[in-house]
């Protein structure tokens, strides 16, 4: 039951960054119509951005993080500016693979600046936990849920309260309407892909500090593994975003915990014998790296708009 | 100096021979009945490139000496009696390779407009099962043949594409490369767990070589060094000129399968279900099976397209086949051309070449405010920047070679998506305009 616990509070703190990437993705498709496969490299830069000013330059984290926060919020207005603004009513594949272009180009360009050694954030959190029942949490994984928390707490309200947040969801909505009403269509835009990198670099710090845990290029993967989260949620769906995250990150460390009590069908589970060889076939190790992915097909052929998504209607 | 004057001349007179023929011929360009639309040669140009590539093909590795000119001899060779070095040979057989991947990744995106970031997978399970067929299993104690190890790449190709195939009837667009995606994480998770075929994380190495029976009693072998005793027709040849005869025949092979499916009734098919989804099956085109196949000749290709990358490389590990390879290929078919044969080639050609020619450069600048600035560095001159305390905007600005290539990939994508939505292969197009209509259009 220890066990047990302990694995939910990790998937929970693994969690919280996922519904955080994942929520990135849902602004950008739900203000744009864009899967935005550059919100990892938005993720990569921003975390990197705060090393650089925390450590390079001396300033404190959560300074630097604020700082980066804010750089990349404007970093990605200005990318939907200038890259996705241009290619608005292309077809879909042409947008994505514009993401993924940027998407390259910008995991290059932190390569080249800060190099391909992980680098540590020395933040305040550490290696400190406080100690429940037996049950672990370290401050970097409270630390994830509070902001997490707080970050879509005040985004929802943003969106739901606040004018500019209101005319950023008629524009979702209907474009046209919400232009014809005055609402200006380039500041929204924008406004999804800005608070999108904002949110991104959050998570990235967030995932990068605390116990062993350092800035490197393989925080990429992470966010890919977001896709899955936002996914399972519904592309459109900020509730979705969130659930998606939880859960997506409570299934992958619940298939870390158990996998080694389970792999005697799962890590054998192809048996081939061509000719007279008997081949022996296994998912190995580090299954739970491909969890989602499993999760995020079976709901594909199931319902492809996602739990909370808004179904398409549409029959060919 | 002469043959200087005379190759100009040569060129000179060929190019005006090809106006006059092009002019002429372009009275036929409009198609007045279905059967005329659909022959195979739709104009004069595809002729003469037809009859260029094969003189080409065979004058490449070898010069120019066997039609008797020996006027042309660029200063690089190194190899006596070469016009390319073996470097750029191994380049140019690493572009085909490539191109036919492209091919096969420009029928299924850019003809049947399923987007497939999936590519590697198919990709990789070429090369695999290449080993796998190639090197493990015998028959009567003896290896399987270089062609029957081929189509099984293939066919394994095809077999992985067809059980992928049935998502995109279902999901289209952003969840079709998302599954994709999903695919291809998935497969790597197999490349590495799955031991005994793949060689699992470490990789796979002596992967099998090609070796063609001519006629009985005559093997050509590509295995390397080459003596005098073992010859195609009393030449003797190096590793990487007999790859290249081998690798573009199949190239030419794999763009003449694909350009008479395009050309007929299924590759329209393949473009209608592109262009108009619900049109299409609106004038009685099968979508399931249209979308299937198309990802099935695919997977073929790309299956072959693996095999022969792996008889080249020889050694091949599960991380080469991820997602920056898929975003190779996309960028490939990008920046050549989505939608056309000719595309597929130059674009292969361009982003191989593209590797090797920024070997050539180092530039070294200083920014303001910034220490050091080594922009990029060469992979064979191992220069190091000395750094000291931690690295970051003021330390240090290095782009290393493989990053800088990657760099302009992504940049390349992103602007030719932008300025060149229809690639290299539109300049072509354009050129033949001109020269057709001149001075009527432009």
């Amino acid at each position: 039951m220890t066990n047990f616990l302990q694995f939910l509070v990790q998937g929970l703190a693994q969690g919280a960054i996922y519904a955080l990437v994942a929520l990135g993705f849902v602004i950008i498709f739900r203000g744009t119509k864009v899967l935005n496969f550059a919100q990892g490299a938005f993720m990569l830069f921003g975390a990197f951005l705060t090393f650089n000013v925390t450590r390079t330059w001396g300033f404190n984290y959560w300074v630097a993080m604020l700082i980066a926060t804010i750089t990349m919020g404007f970093a990605g207005f200005g990318v939907e500016a200038a890259i996705l603004r241009p290619l608005r009513n292309r077809p879909t594949f042409t947008v994505i693979m514009a993401t993924l272009g940027l998407s390259y180009a910008v995991e290059q360009l932190v390569l080249a600046i800060w190099g391909t050694d992980p680098l540590p954030l020395n933040d305040p959190m550490g290696i400190k936990f406080w100690k429940v029942g037996g049950v672990t949490i370290t401050y970097v994984d409270a630390v994830t849920l509070v902001v997490t928390a707080l970050l879509t707490a005040g985004l929802l309200l943003f969106f739901n309260r606040s004018r500019l947040g209101t005319a950023m969801r008629a524009t979702a909505f209907d474009p046209e309407a919400a232009i014809a009403q005055g609402i200006n269509p380039r500041l929204v835009f924008g406004l999804s892909w800005g608070i999108s990198a904002a949110i991104a670099t959050v998570a990235g710090v967030l995932l990068s500090s605390g116990n062993g845990r350092n800035v490197a290029p393989t925080l990429l993967q992470i966010a890919l593994t977001a896709v899955p989260a936002a996914i399972l949620g519904g592309l459109d769906s900020t509730k979705g975003a969130i659930v998606g995250g939880l859960v997506i990150g409570i299934a992958q460390q619940l298939m870390f915990g158990y996998q080694p009590d389970i792999s005697s069908w799962l890590g054998r589970i192809i048996n081939v014998n061509i000719g007279s060889v008997h081949y022996k076939a296994g998912l190995g190790p580090n299954f739970h790296l491909v969890f989602p992915y499993l999760i995020m097909v079976a709901i594909l052929v199931v319902r492809p708009y996602g739990v909370f998504g808004t179904k398409e209607v549409r029959r060919v | 100096m002469s043959g200087a004057i005379l190759t100009l001349a040569i060129l000179g007179l060929s190019a005006c021979c090809l106006f006059v023929w092009a002019r002429y011929d372009s009275s036929h360009r409009l198609a007045t009945t279905y059967a005329w639309d659909l022959r195979t040669f739709r104009s004069n140009w595809k002729k003469v490139g037809l009859a260029l590539g094969a003189f080409l093909y065979i004058s490449a590795p070898v010069g120019f000496s066997w039609v008797g000119y020996k006027g042309l001899h660029l200063p690089t060779q190194m190899v006596p009696g070469l016009p390319l070095t073996n470097l750029a040979l191994s380049l140019l057989n690493f572009a085909g390779i490539f191109a036919i991947g492209t091919l096969a990744l420009n029928l299924l995106t850019g003809y049947a407009g399923q987007v497939s970031l999936g590519h590697a997978t198919f990709i990789g399970a070429g090369a695999y099962a290449a080993g796998y067929f190639g090197e493990n299993v015998k028959v009567g104690g003896r290896h399987l043949p270089f062609l029957v190890w081929l189509a099984a790449a293939g066919v394994i190709g095809a077999l992985i594409a067809t059980a992928v195939g049935p998502f995109a009837l279902r999901l289209r667009g952003d969840y079709l490369a998302v599954i994709t995606v999903g695919m291809l994480v998935f497969a790597e998770h197999i490349f590495n767990a799955w031991a005994d075929i793949t060689g699992g994380t470490p990789g796979k190495s002596n992967l099998p070589q090609p070796s063609l029976t001519v006629w009985p009693g005559k093997t050509i072998t590509f295995t390397v060094p080459q003596t005098t005793e073992s010859d195609i027709f009393g030449f003797a040849y190096t590793r990487d000129q007999a790859f290249f005869w081998l690798i573009w025949a199949f190239v030419a092979l794999s763009a003449i399968v694909a350009y008479n499916i395009v050309r007929t009734r299924s590759g329209r098919a393949m473009m209608a279900v592109r262009d108009r989804d619900l049109s299409a099956e609106a004038i009685g085109v099968d979508i399931s099976s249209t979308k299937i196949k198309a990802f099935a000749l695919c997977g073929a290709m790309a299956g072959v397209s693996g095999a022969l990358y792996g008889a080249q490389i020889q050694s091949v590990t599960p991380e080469f086949f991820d997602l920056k390879l898929s975003i190779q290929y996309v960028a490939m078919m990008v920046v050549g051309g989505s939608g056309t044969i000719l595309g597929s080639i130059l674009g292969a050609v361009a982003i191989i070449g593209l590797d090797r020619l920024t070997d050539r450069f180092k530039w070294i600048f200083t920014l303001p405010g910034v220490r050091n600035v080594l922009f990029f560095v060469s992979t064979s001159s191992n220069e190091e920047v000395t750094t000291t305390g931690l690295r970051g905007f003021i330390d240090r600005m290095q782009i290393e070679l493989p990053n800088f290539v990657r760099l302009i990939y992504g940049l390349l994508i992103v602007l030719s998506l932008r300025y060149f939505p229809n690639g290299i292969a539109a300049l072509w197009e354009r050129m033949k305009r001109t020269v057709e209509r001149w001075p009527f259009a432009r």
